[in-house]
């Protein structure tokens, strides 16, 4: 047999191995704390990510669309749904001598028919890289130069199987960038120049297809939403209803509403997992503690041996809050495993079943994340260990030895 | 005798669950999605109307995530009978060949969704979110189990 010094270490080690039942009861709790933690954590800073972006990109603030279809335009905003709507591009001379008004520029909204297999219709968004101020910006985070005819800039969510181009109604279109993930609708929208919106059209038209905003003459007449930035944001409610009197048939949606129902709704999801956090917190703390103080008081005899055989009270409790702080970490790491193996591969099924916008924290964050946990885990597990360590300090050999007899 | 037992059953359920996971508990866009493409795709008629050839262009063709799940079906199922051989025999020798045999399974569970085969093009479909990481957590975990037999039964 290997012999090994004794040192609090190998008897913390040996101690753990040898409970095995014991060990594993621990480690259950307070791995099902860990993955609680963690996968709680990164479900809540996902959304708060998501909410920023929200915020980031939406742009202009005001959005002008065709009446009743301010929620076909959220979802297109944030969930990416497909979804066209029209209307008349005189919108745009009505409103822009409205004072107060800093930039305006509209969007065509067009749909993909989802030609190639297995891929749903995506939403293709046609700007005017003359006035437009909501996607370049963006769109040059990843291409310098102006986005040429013929070629698309796809959202993070879409997918460039040949790595060059995507193929729209039987069309092949260069992709000149792949934006990075916002969690938005954008995600999964393809963005073009006018010209190239014109000549996708064209092509679907020669295969036969024909559509909502008419025929290709209607093309220039017709625009689906007008994209408005106020110069003084304390004008934006003046503005929007000014633009309510002097139009018709549309519906003016304030960028900041749109933000305030997403952060209503993340902070009603935050409260939940705030609230579900500190009672686990609690409970477990409570749990631990009672496991470890019935532990010890199976373990009265072994320690009182330990202190007839010259181990000092110090040298018990370092050996005692070695065996939690092993715990903990092995805990911790299991849970956050566990946890690790729900959160990251399902992170898309998660985000579309939330229903929000949901961009997961980057690697940094996520390590910090990591490290965070693990040292909240093996702290409360230390916490816990506490109140069985103060006992070894109270009690005397003798009194420990003589005690259930 | 109590470890064959636990890695025995082990490879059962996880072969049925990679046989039966991708029609079943995480589907692949099959049969569920071929009633939601066909109806996503008499909306698109609708608003699109009368293009004879655009109705051609947007005929169904056979997904690659069906293929990824006849494919799937076969390596559990082979997995899970893997398993019940695990139980029955009793030769170290034959169960380290078994622990083998799986581990090559398990990866080619892992291949068929992300190399071999492959599944449907947007990442929000059933198959790409769902499917796919559940069978490549699968096959992992099969991996895993595989190796723990082969380390056991090549120390005996």
């Amino acid at each position: 047999m290997r012999e090994r010094k004794i040192t609090i270490w190998n008897l913390a080690v040996m101690n753990l191995r040898k409970k095995t039942c014991q060990t594993i009861a621990t480690l259950a709790v307070i791995t099902i704390f860990a993955a609680s933690v963690f996968g709680g954590g990164i479900l809540f800073l996902s959304l708060e990510n998501g909410l920023n972006s929200v915020k980031e990109r939406l742009g202009a603030d005001i959005i002008l669309v065709p009446e009743d279809t301010e929620e076909e335009m959220k979802a297109i905003l944030l969930q990416g749904n497909t979804s066209y709507f029209y209307m008349s591009k005189d919108m745009i001379d009505k409103v822009q001598k409205i004072e107060g008004i800093d930039e305006i520029t509209y969007q065509y909204f067009f749909a993909s028919a989802g030609s190639a297999c297995c891929d749903m219709p995506v939403e293709i968004i046609g700007f005017e890289p003359d006035t437009d101020f909501v996607i370049q910006p963006w769109i040059q985070e990843k291409l310098k130069e102006k986005i040429a005819d013929d070629s698309v800039v796809v959202g993070g969510d879409i997918q460039v199987s040949n790595g060059h181009s995507i193929r729209i109604y039987n069309q092949e279109y260069e992709v000149a960038a792949k934006m990075d993930k916002t969690g938005t609708g954008m995600d999964q929208t393809v963005f073009v120049n006018m010209n190239t919106l014109k000549h996708m059209r064209q092509a679907a038209t020669k295969q036969g297809f024909r559509f909502l905003s008419g025929e290709e003459e209607d093309l220039d007449k017709q625009i689906s939403a007008v994209m408005i930035r106020v110069s003084d944001k304390q004008n934006i409610s003046r503005i929007a209803m000014e633009i309510k009197q002097k139009t018709k048939n549309v519906e003016v949606m304030i960028s900041e509403k749109i933000v305030s129902s997403v952060s209503d709704s993340l902070s009603f999801i935050a409260t939940v997992v705030k609230y579900v956090l500190f009672v686990l917190i609690a409970m477990v703390l409570a749990a631990l503690s009672v496991i470890y103080i019935l532990q010890m008081g199976q373990r009265k005899k072994e320690i009182a041996l330990l202190r007839m055989m010259g181990m000092s009270k110090s040298k018990i409790g370092r050996m005692l809050v070695t065996e939690a702080m092993l715990q903990g970490i092995l805990g911790a790491a299991l849970g956050i495993m566990i946890a690790s193996v729900f959160v990251f591969p399902f992170n898309v099924y998660i985000g579309d079943m939330i229903g929000q916008p949901y961009v997961q924290p980057g690697s940094l964050t996520t390590l910090l994340y990591i490290l965070g946990t693990i040292v909240l885990v093996t702290g409360a597990s230390l916490i816990s260990v506490s109140f069985s360590v103060a006992q070894i300090y109270k009690k005397e050999t003798y009194q420990t030895m003589r005690e259930g007899e | 005798m109590k470890k064959n037992i636990i890695l025995g059953s082990v490879l059962i359920i996880l072969g049925l669950l990679i046989a039966v996971g991708p029609q079943t508990i995480f589907p692949v866009c099959g049969a569920k999605a071929t009633t939601d493409s066909s109806q996503s795709m008499s909306e698109n008629m609708n608003m699109f109307s009368e293009g004879n050839a655009g109705a051609a262009a947007m005929s169904p063709k056979k997904m690659a995530c069906n293929y990824t799940a006849k494919a799937e079906l076969g390596a559990g199922g082979f997995i899970a009978i893997l398993g019940v051989l695990f139980l029955i025999l009793k030769d170290d020798k034959t169960r380290l060949g078994i622990g083998i045999a799986s581990a090559l399974q398990g990866i080619l569970v892992i291949l068929y969704p992300t190399v071999l085969m492959g599944v449907c093009g947007s990442v929000h479909m059933g198959c790409n979110a769902v499917t796919r990481p559940a069978l490549v957590i699968l096959g992992v975990i099969t991996l895993l189990i595989s190796g723990y037999a082969i380390v056991s039964y090549q120390k005996k």
